[in-house]
């Protein structure tokens, strides 16, 4: 009995001091080509700043034109057909070549999943790929091993990290020139106009879960765009938070903007008919492409919701 | 008989107090005197539907225990649990489009996902019958259920993959899985009393059946026990019970399992006396796990199935060493 | 006296295979029989068969009425089974135990009448665990626990009772306790028959027996006829040693 838990226990550890050493050896050997490969550029790097750019996930990339570029998240395919020769664009999400809007700007474009269908996205033999936050972080190790770029816009979290995007990504490809013009373009869309006083507050109604978006979400600043207050910020609420009917009762929006087909839903949620908006119908159904298009959607949305505004203004 | 009056004392007060946190606790200030009336009748609602939900899953977890003489059994074995989650998780990805097109359109939106997830609860149930239809071996029932949950477990986890395409829709899912009472209305309740009423009668009409069938098949059997119908009833109230739960609830963990053994050293393994115990400290249990996910995180919610699994499994074990020391086994 | 267990060409089966063949035996009501044989022989099967826990082909009658042909609580009330061993692993109290025999007594809403609850005291007192009624049954010892089943049979009022090997766990004076039970129920009327690996025990308290082997009926009648120095031989594959004969000879003389 001692002496087999003394074996099994050896034993045990042995495997995880294996498993530890196994671990380091493959992943330093992995690592080593993938520095050598960089190594030239971390070292102009070093020589010029302006030579390469940081990206989210704190590696860096180094600034030039490429030929061969896929976009592995709609967000960078909206930015990158709007600054870049759409025909040094080889790939995009099967999502961005089905949106309802934009479809036609990539069309004939191949497409993939997502960027975890890594062989269909090394098989385009892109020289440069560029992604949104939540890809996962062992794909893009994955693809940096085989000396692709990968840069990492982060997560979207509103018109302003969009905006920093589209100057970023701009820089990257040395075209920092086109940027200026979407940049002041967007900027114009959304500021405010036709300010009024009512408190808003965006609410997605999914079964018996209410989903916000605040302060550092577009939905936010859509609402401000729209010249609405947005309620949820007023009371301290950031990114997505999920509410309950208590929470939505103590706002006490005028106002509720949801997606196309939710507004029953929400007035129907336990405790809910009480809320003002619902009382005097003042919840507002956006089509739900525009609403949750985190990037160069958001002038359309803010436009839309004005539009719906102002006709229910007139009421 | 002390004792039974002590544990009823002991439950009432305990349901009593838990009761009156839940109704004192959540995100809306009481003070505000033109919602507090509102915010009372949501934290009724949502307390009756977490007491309802705790409560059925107790007596299935009562009821599969003797049926398949397993202490280790739970009501998700027989597999009505994963398939009404598989059911509810189908009703959101589903619902939005249903709603929009008008399909929906006499129906409450809010009664999708109880009705998808009945369906689902409904549609293992038969399932699982046709599988061992003739059969009257508890391991091949066992052995159906666990295939049919791993199914519509695998058939979840796909359409919780095509849900990211949405990320709230994601969330939804998810939390949905996870479990959770926040929101539900009148119609839930109403669902979960149904379900509790119906499957709790139908235990304590099946009770002294179960007693005799704690002794094995052939035992009952010849002491004028019909065991292939009880068990096989038993089955159809476990699916109805679950079912309800997770209509309402969504996926709550390990209240089925736990529990009834947390309730057999004080009221006995008779099931007459058993079942309205069990299912009185079920529904406080949840009640309770649901009172501490409101006071643990006001923003982002904790998910009721994870509280009542982080609470569940350490006061398992704990039960579990203290019946090994008293050498009893509770089947 | 009416019969109280007529067998008329029994096969029982497990699934497809035949275990024992073709037994005609009658039991007299108000006797003691024993069903005797080595090893592997058939006996727990027998009594399987005829109490409808294993399917069987030709006929077995209690008191005149054909088993298969009753319901499952007639059954129940008119035969009752005592296992090897109870699969019975629960905390349940001892009274609660016994009180399970009264099962298929009682309609599907009712709980003990007093009738009921006095039938159940006196199978205690019976088999001597009226003192145990509130212990739980996992917490007995061995001979305690075939006590309390044994209670549990005879609560059911059956007129016949198969017992299968019911004194195995026992010790001497609780085995000898044991059998004047069940003599002093077959002068109430009951008719027992149990399975027995002692022959001796067999010899002392038995009116009748059956001996079996291979499944197949060597012999049968009155215990001491059906016993003899062939069927002994040709049964268990020994020749009567003179230590075993000595011990025949002293109960002979003892009866």
């Amino acid at each position: 009995m001692k002496r087999a838990d003394l074996l099994n226990g050896a034993g045990l550890l042995a495997t995880l001091v294996a498993i530890v050493f196994a671990v380091s050896a493959v992943t330093g050997s992995a690592g080593s080509p993938r520095q050598s490969a960089s190594a030239p550029s971390q070292y102009d790097a070093d020589s010029s700043p302006q030579s390469a750019i940081t990206d989210a996930t704190g590696h860096p990339v180094d600034i030039g034109e490429r030929r061969r570029v896929v976009a592995a998240s709609t967000t960078a395919a909206d930015i990158l057909v709007t600054i870049y020769e759409r025909d040094r664009l080889v790939g995009v999400p099967s999502a961005s070549a089905s949106h309802r809007t934009r479809a036609h700007l990539v069309a004939g474009l191949p497409t993939f999943e997502a960027l975890s269908d890594l062989e269909r996205i090394i098989s385009l033999q892109p020289d440069l790929v560029v992604t949104n936050g939540h890809a996962a972080e062992r794909d893009i190790a994955r693809l940096r091993e085989r000396g692709i770029d990968v840069f990492d816009l982060g997560p979207m979290a509103g018109a302003e990290a969009w905006l920093g995007d589209v100057t970023e990504l701009a820089r990257l490809l040395d075209v920092e020139e086109r940027a200026v013009a979407v940049v002041d373009e967007f900027n114009a869309a959304m500021r405010p106009r036709d300010q009024t006083n009512m408190r808003a507050l965006y609410i997605g109604v999914y079964g018996q879960s209410l989903y916000g978006g605040a302060t550092g979400t577009s939905y936010h600043d859509v609402l401000i765009a729209a010249g609405l207050h947005d309620a949820a910020a007023d009371a301290g609420y950031s990114d997505w938070p999920e509410y309950n009917a208590e929470e939505v009762l103590t706002m006490q929006p005028d106002l509720v903007v949801t997606a196309d087909g939710m507004g029953r839903a929400l007035c129907a949620h336990p405790g809910l008919h009480l809320l003002a908006a619902c009382q005097t119908q003042r919840v507002i159904e956006l089509p739900s492409e525009l609403l949750h298009d985190p990037g160069i959607g958001m002038p359309d949305a803010a436009r839309a919701l004005r539009n719906r505004l102002q006709t229910h203004n007139t009421d | 008989m002390k004792r039974t009056y002590a544990l009823w004392g002991t439950l009432l007060l305990l349901s009593g107090a838990a009761v009156a946190g839940s109704l004192y606790t959540g995100a809306g200030d009481l003070g505000d005197e033109s919602l507090r009336a509102t915010f009372l009748r949501l934290r009724a609602l949502r307390t009756a539907a977490g007491f309802g939900a705790g409560a059925c899953l107790a007596v299935a977890g009562v009821l599969v225990q003797a049926l398949f003489r397993n202490p280790l059994a739970g009501p998700s074995i027989v597999g009505a649990t994963a398939g009404a989650t598989l059911g509810g998780q189908l009703a959101l990805l589903g619902g939005q489009g249903l709603i929009a097109a008008g399909v929906a359109a006499r129906l409450a939106p809010e009664m999708l996902v109880p009705i998808g997830a009945i369906a689902g609860a409904l549609f293992a149930l038969s399932a699982l019958l046709l599988i061992v239809r003739g059969s009257n071996d508890p391991t091949h029932v066992l052995l159906a259920g666990f295939l049919l949950s791993s199914l519509f477990l695998s058939i979840g986890a796909f359409a919780l993959s095509l849900a990211q395409d949405t990320w709230e829709l994601g969330r939804a899912v998810l939390s949905f899985t996870l479990g959770g009472v926040s929101g539900r209305g009148p119609g839930h309740v109403a669902i979960v009393a149904t379900a509790l009423s119906a499957g709790l009668a139908a235990a304590m009409l099946w009770a002294p059946s179960l007693d005799v069938l704690l002794s094995g098949d052939d035992e009952a059997s010849t002491l004028g026990v019909d065991v292939a119908t009880t068990r096989r009833w038993g089955i159809v109230w476990t699916a109805v019970l679950s079912g309800g739960a997770v209509a309402v609830a969504g996926n709550v963990a390990f209240v089925g399992l736990i529990v009834p053994h947390a309730i057999r050293p004080f009221a006995g393994v008779m099931h007459r006396r058993l079942l309205p115990a069990v299912a009185v400290a079920g529904g406080l249990f949840v009640v309770t796990c649901d009172v501490a996910t409101r006071l643990i995180s006001v923003k982002a919610n904790m998910p009721l199935g994870v509280i009542t699994g982080l609470i569940g499994a350490p006061l398992f074990l704990l039960l579990l060493r203290r019946s090994q020391l008293l050498g009893e086994s509770h089947g | 006296m009416a019969d109280a267990l007529t067998l008329r060409n029994l096969r029982v089966l497990r699934g497809s295979h035949v275990c024992v063949h073709d037994v005609s035996w009658t039991v007299e009501a108000g006797t003691v029989a024993a069903v005797l044989g080595p090893n592997g022989a058939g006996k727990s099967t027998l009594l399987r068969g005829i109490v409808g826990l294993l399917p069987a082909q030709g006929s077995a009658q209690v008191l005149g009425r054909d088993v298969a042909t009753m319901s499952r609580r007639e059954r129940a009330r008119r035969v009752a089974w005592l296992p090897q061993e109870s699969a019975l692993r629960t905390a349940m109290p001892v009274r609660d135990v016994v009180a399970a025999g009264l099962f298929a007594r009682r309609s599907a809403l009712g709980g003990l009448t007093e009738n009921d609850a006095g039938g159940v005291d006196e199978a205690m007192r019976a088999v001597d665990v009226a003192s145990l009624s509130t212990r739980p049954f996992t917490q007995l010892s061995g001979g305690e626990r075939r006590r309390v089943l044994l209670a549990r049979a005879l609560a059911t009022g059956a007129e016949l009772l198969l017992l299968d090997e019911p004194t195995a766990a026992l010790d001497l004076a609780h085995a000898l306790r044991f059998f004047d039970t069940i003599r002093e129920l077959t002068r109430l009327g009951r008719t027992v028959v149990c399975v027995l690996h002692d022959l001796n025990d067999a010899l002392r308290f038995s009116d009748l027996a059956i001996v079996l082997h291979h499944g197949r009926q060597v012999s049968s009648g009155r215990t001491r006829d059906a016993l003899t120095d062939d069927v002994i031989r040709s049964a268990w594959g020994v020749s009567q040693s003179p230590d075993a004969a000595a011990r025949f000879d002293l109960l002979e003389s003892a009866r």
